[in-house]
């Protein structure tokens, strides 16, 4: 999650979680260097890996077991999100296929923020607690002939168009 | 004294400003050769206030690219380098030395979308122990073959010094002869005990005998060309010959005599510049660790450890019997504490230049009217694009002891080449 701090830094959320099974010591470690949560000085978060030393980018580990060479998958984040500038300039993007998600979610966004200020329409996702319980992500595999949208179809909750509460 | 309109036409040389415009006309230094080996890291560069990112390709091809990839606008200088091109890490997008998209590996089979994209780069070329760029229109010009630049790399000795400030200060020092007599004043014999050709006394004997010498420019192609006399008693006077180069190199008299110093001022942005500095012998291999001893003490990673915020360590015991400013005796040092002192960028106008100012003085005449040229559409003074006129012989910077009411002219006329 990703929540504004001012208008050139922000705090990222990342919760992992498991509904079944209580996570482990060991588990909670490997997330820890696979995600890179102990990288950061625990009392100002400041991350030991940052742009001043180019997240300790190792062109040695390039050549073996790195693609990026940038240890700590938040850590590769950072390094390709806060490289672009501290406010990217969007008007320089060639965009493509992959990111059609992309496109919708910043159609979503500027229609949501239009109709808040200018109609006063609560922005969609904001629901009953309860409902929240509800929201899924998910990898499975499926036959190739299959639609996605018919293996895991969309809980009516939040089939779009759904009324705001009043 | 510059209004500050003209001050700004010289010193702002970002994309789309007049002195931007006038300054990217000509090859423009964006590394040492040695800061690129194949098989070497990307390096993210400023230059002339844009971020950009230089890379050797497996083919030992420089490029230099626009630092924000074409798609969504990350780092390229983290890249890897590989599949003839440099590979972006966000999703693998790969472009040439010459900005061609060659992959994009999320788009589907047989996609055009890549013949669409290209990403800003400027041609680069290996010369001169420097990679230079060329970021103006029309395709780049001659790389100049100015001597420094083109004899062998093993009589030649480079190096480059990260300044805190615009870099127009730092060339004006380089054409200020009389300064020569305060700054870089040795009490003691310093480390330049060879005398002056035609004469027993070392050099810095006589910039310490005369403070006060007499300054002549003349306009050439190539810039200007500045005469600064000493008297040696009635008789004899030791001329030396410099030069200024359009629109940011100084040549001046060197370590070797059979050879000569040259500053080159490159703009990292309106506040920053590298300046890179040479020194060579033409009579054969120099020794690299004699400059590397002077020029190189106290720097780390190409910048000075003294600077402004520890006030240059300058040590007034020194003051007192071995150097005139107390900072030691890297004169690259010197230099840095003179230029950064006006600040960031030198407000110009509430100078006043005097009788030793002379070649400053022209040179901001011939820079601004290089500034207009091009602002009006006309081409830039100095840029060769013709082989047969891409030829120096009468570029060049030494001292010379002489008869008092010696042509100036004629000096530098006898050493040309026929």
């Amino acid at each position: 999650m990703w929540v504004p701090r001012d208008d050139d830094s922000c705090w990222a959320w990342d919760v992992c979680f498991n509904e079944v099974t209580p996570m482990s010591d060991e588990l909670k470690q490997g997330l820890k260097e696979f995600r890179g949560y102990n990288t950061f000085d625990p009392k100002t978060f400041f991350k030991y890996a940052n742009l001043g030393n180019m997240w300790y980018q190792d062109r040695e580990l390039m050549k073996t077991e790195s693609w990026s060479g940038i240890k700590g998958l938040f850590i590769q984040d950072n390094a390709v999100q806060e490289s672009m500038g501290s406010v990217v300039d969007r008007t320089i993007e060639h965009l493509g296929t992959t990111d059609v998600a992309i496109i919708a979610a910043r159609r979503l966004y500027i229609k949501a923020a239009r109709e808040l200020v200018e109609q006063g329409i609560e922005p969609p996702g904001v629901w009953e607690q309860k409902d929240y319980e509800y929201i899924r992500s998910e990898a499975f595999l499926q036959p190739a002939t299959a639609a996605w949208q018919e293996q895991r179809p969309l809980d009516e909750r939040f089939v779009a168009g759904r009324e705001a509460r009043p | 004294m510059l209004s500050s309109e003209d001050n700004d036409l010289l010193t702002q040389t970002g994309p789309g400003t007049p002195g931007g415009n006038m300054m990217r006309r000509y090859w423009q230094p964006v590394a040492l050769a040695e800061e690129l080996p194949t098989g070497g890291a990307p390096k993210a560069v400023r230059i002339l206030g844009e971020d950009l990112a230089l890379f050797r390709d497996e083919q030992g091809r420089p490029g230099l690219l626009g630092i924000h990839c074409a798609h969504r606008a990350a780092d390229l200088s983290y890249g890897r380098i590989e599949d003839g091109g440099l590979r972006c890490l966000y999703h693998g997008w790969l472009y040439d030395v010459t900005g061609n998209c060659l992959e994009q590996p999320g788009e589907p089979a047989g996609s055009k979308f890549k013949e669409k994209v290209h990403q800003l780069s400027y041609p680069c070329v290996d010369f001169g122990g420097l990679v230079l760029a060329y970021m103006g229109p029309d395709g780049p010009p001659l790389p100049p073959n100015y001597e420094f630049l083109t004899l062998p790399d093993t009589s030649r000795f480079v190096a480059k010094f990260h300044h805190d400030c615009n870099y127009l200060q730092g060339n004006e020092g380089n054409i200020d002869p009389q300064h020569l007599s305060f700054l870089h004043r040795m009490l003691d014999a310093g480390d330049r005990p060879e005398p002056v050709e035609g004469s027993d006394e070392t050099p810095n004997a006589y910039f310490g005998a005369d403070a006060t010498p007499t300054i002549e420019v003349e306009e050439t192609d190539f810039g200007l060309r500045i005469f600064a006399a000493r008297r040696d008693g009635p008789d004899a006077e030791y001329v030396r010959i410099s030069n200024f180069i359009y629109p940011n190199i100084a040549a001046f008299p060197g370590r070797y005599p059979t050879g000569y110093g040259v500053n080159w001022h490159v703009p990292i942005d309106d506040t920053h510049h590298w300046k890179f500095s040479f020194t060579f012998d033409r009579s054969g291999p120099l020794d690299q660790s004699i400059p590397a001893s002077q020029w190189l003490h106290e720097v780390e990673n190409y910048h000075h450890t003294r600077e402004l915020g520890n006030r240059y360590e300058q040590d007034r015991d020194e003051m007192n019997a071995r150097t005139f400013i107390g900072l030691g005796r890297n004169f690259q040092l010197h230099d840095k504490w003179a230029t950064e002192g006006p600040g960031p960028i030198q407000d110009r106008a509430t100078e006043h230049l005097g009788y030793t100012d002379k070649a400053i003085a022209a040179e901001r005449r011939i820079l601004l009217r290089a500034v207009r040229t091009v602002a009006e559409g006309g081409e830039a003074p100095h840029v060769v694009r013709d082989e047969q006129a891409n030829r120096f012989e009468h570029l060049g910077a030494f001292g010379e002891m002489v008869p008092v009411g010696t042509d100036w002219d004629a000096i530098w006329r006898r050493r040309l080449t026929t």
